[in-house]
């Protein structure tokens, strides 16, 4: 299995690394036959090849500037073929493309930001691919980051679903899955916009479908659970 | 301990970017137009700075406040070496970094800011390991490479860079005392910090927080050059804004960045591009702005 990440700017290295270690990890104890690539996505060409068949089943936003990233992922033409591969609108696309955003990447996520949303009348400069909406630093500035314990529910099935984990919140976003009545025309999607983590009363991870996104950054401590989680949901 | 960890996160997240010298809300647009991950406010650029002479100072808050209402991407500031009054001055401001920089007229000829007194993160510049360890045992979440600012020369950001390298690379087999020869004690002794974080540098085999380049960059192939030497991300003072289309050189020098480790990307950026900065040979220059800060 091909994992990429994207390479554009921010926390590549990181995840990288984070992910070679939750894919020892699950290899070890879980999936013996499990075998993960991780590649750096930085080009169309990286992504899928001449057929447009995918070349990876997953893909980590990472943590970073989301402004420079939304621009550059237009620049180099990878935003509309990312859009595509999520909603699996690419041809011959047999799977969705499994993605993760993490703080940066889940705002570029979001059908709705603080500063755009989508609508029939609006192209926002972000992916806008799930039902999410994002406040981009709602918790303030860097003086306002903090560290915390978390508490996780990942419900598949798993007695070990609930547990904590320390979570690292540098100028998050705040994130909540979106009211669909609210703004007058965001399409929303049929799938349920699950909530697997909460920092009291704020949702800090979302499961939709497909899509993952993480206000805080697991890449940053050493607890691989969300990585593992990734890699699980782009096995299937 | 935990802003500093969450500090050296922040940077972190400024990886792989290019950090641009802006005077006016304006160029701040076009820096972000460009795809920068911050920008740094200030009165002159250091080119400027080295024309002008007398003492060049934090600028006017007024101004880093039209900076920070221009743009939505991380806004630095610089404040002179030892001088916490304008320090506490940025970080009022709500700042996203502050820049203690060598580029500035000295305020302390003993002591730099203690940075452990401040939640804003600090990035600070050095020529070798010794000073890039004060300065993060100081409370710093993010170093630079001092480089030479203002000249459009890359040698100097090089040989700093590799300085650093060379000598991360010769703590691997140093014993941590010896009777005859270095030792990791002697050498934390020497260069004034806990052995500590000798020994963490040691095992990581870098420095432990985010590294940028600075101070004479002024094409796409210098800040690829920087990239491929293992640098985190590039600081461009001078190069942009004094360059002949600051728009289209700031675009390429984020391009090349990018994909420093591809030859025909970084080809692609440095074709047509308009005339870079005016540079100076370091044999000529009056002031080595390197030579401020110990």
């Amino acid at each position: 299995m091909e994992i990429g990440v994207l390479a554009i700017q921010g926390s590549v290295t990181e995840h990288v690394e984070a992910l070679k270690r939750a894919a020892k990890n699950l290899k070890e104890n879980q999936f013996p036959s499990l075998d993960v690539e991780v590649v750096e996505v930085r080009r169309p060409e990286d992504l899928i090849n001449e057929k447009q068949e995918l070349l990876i089943q997953g893909i980590i936003l990472p943590g970073g500037e989301s402004t420079a990233q939304a621009k550059l992922l237009k620049r180099y033409g990878l935003f509309e073929l990312l859009k595509d591969a999520i909603q699996g609108n690419l041809q011959n696309q047999k799977t969705l493309l499994s993605v993760w955003g993490t703080c940066a990447g889940a705002i570029l996520l979001s059908k709705k930001t603080s500063n755009s949303f989508e609508s029939k009348h609006n192209k926002p400069d972000i992916l806008a691919v799930m039902d999410i909406e994002s406040d981009r630093n709602a918790y303030g500035t860097q003086i306002d980051s903090f560290i915390k314990k978390i508490e996780c529910d990942f419900d598949d099935g798993n007695d070990d679903a609930k547990c904590e984990m320390e979570a690292v919140f540098i100028r998050a976003p705040k994130l909540q899955p979106f009211n669909v009545k609210d703004p007058d025309d965001i399409k929303g999607s049929d799938a349920e916009v699950k909530i697997l983590a909460k920092d009291g009363e704020n949702s800090v991870a979302l499961l939709q479908k497909n899509m993952l996104v993480t206000s805080f950054h697991p890449e940053l401590t050493d607890d691989t659970m969300f990585h593992e989680f990734f890699l699980k949901m782009c096995r299937t | 301990m935990d802003q500093q960890k969450l500090n050296k996160g922040l940077a972190q997240m400024l990886k792989g970017g290019v950090i641009m010298d802006v005077t006016t809300a304006d160029e701040a647009k076009i820096a972000e137009e460009a795809g920068a991950v911050a920008v740094m406010a200030l009165e002159r650029v250091p080119s400027d700075i080295r024309k002008d002479g007398g003492v060049a100072r934090m600028s006017d808050p007024k101004m880093i406040q039209e900076i920070q209402a221009a743009v939505s991407i991380p806004v630095m500031a610089k404040v002179r070496i030892g001088h916490f009054v304008e320090a506490q001055i940025l970080e009022s401001l709500g700042v996203d970094y502050i820049d203690e920089s060598e580029v500035l007229t000295p305020a302390d000829p003993w002591n730099h800011v203690d940075k452990s007194q401040f939640k804003v993160p600090f990035v600070c510049g050095a020529t070798n390991l010794g000073e890039a360890l004060r300065r993060i045992s100081e409370g710093a979440c993010m170093i630079r490479t001092k480089g030479e600012a203002g000249t459009g020369n890359i040698i100097e950001a090089v040989r700093h860079w590799r300085q650093i390298q060379e000598e991360i690379v010769s703590l691997k087999d140093m014993p941590e005392t010896s009777n005859d020869g270095p030792s990791l004690t002697e050498l934390a002794k020497e260069m004034r910090v806990p052995i500590e974080i000798v020994k963490e540098v040691r095992d990581l085999g870098r420095l432990t927080v985010v590294n940028f380049a600075a101070g004479g960059i002024a094409t796409p192939a210098d800040a690829a050059l920087m990239m491929q030497l293992g640098c985190d991300g590039v600081f461009v003072g001078s190069g942009i804004f004094k360059s002949e289309n600051p728009a289209a050189m700031a675009r390429a020098i984020v391009d090349a960045t990018m994909n420093f480790d591809a030859p025909e990307e970084v080809t692609k950026a440095s074709t047509g591009l308009p005339k870079a900065m005016e540079s100076k040979a370091i044999e000529e220059l009056d002031v080595k702005l390197a030579e401020r800060g110990w």
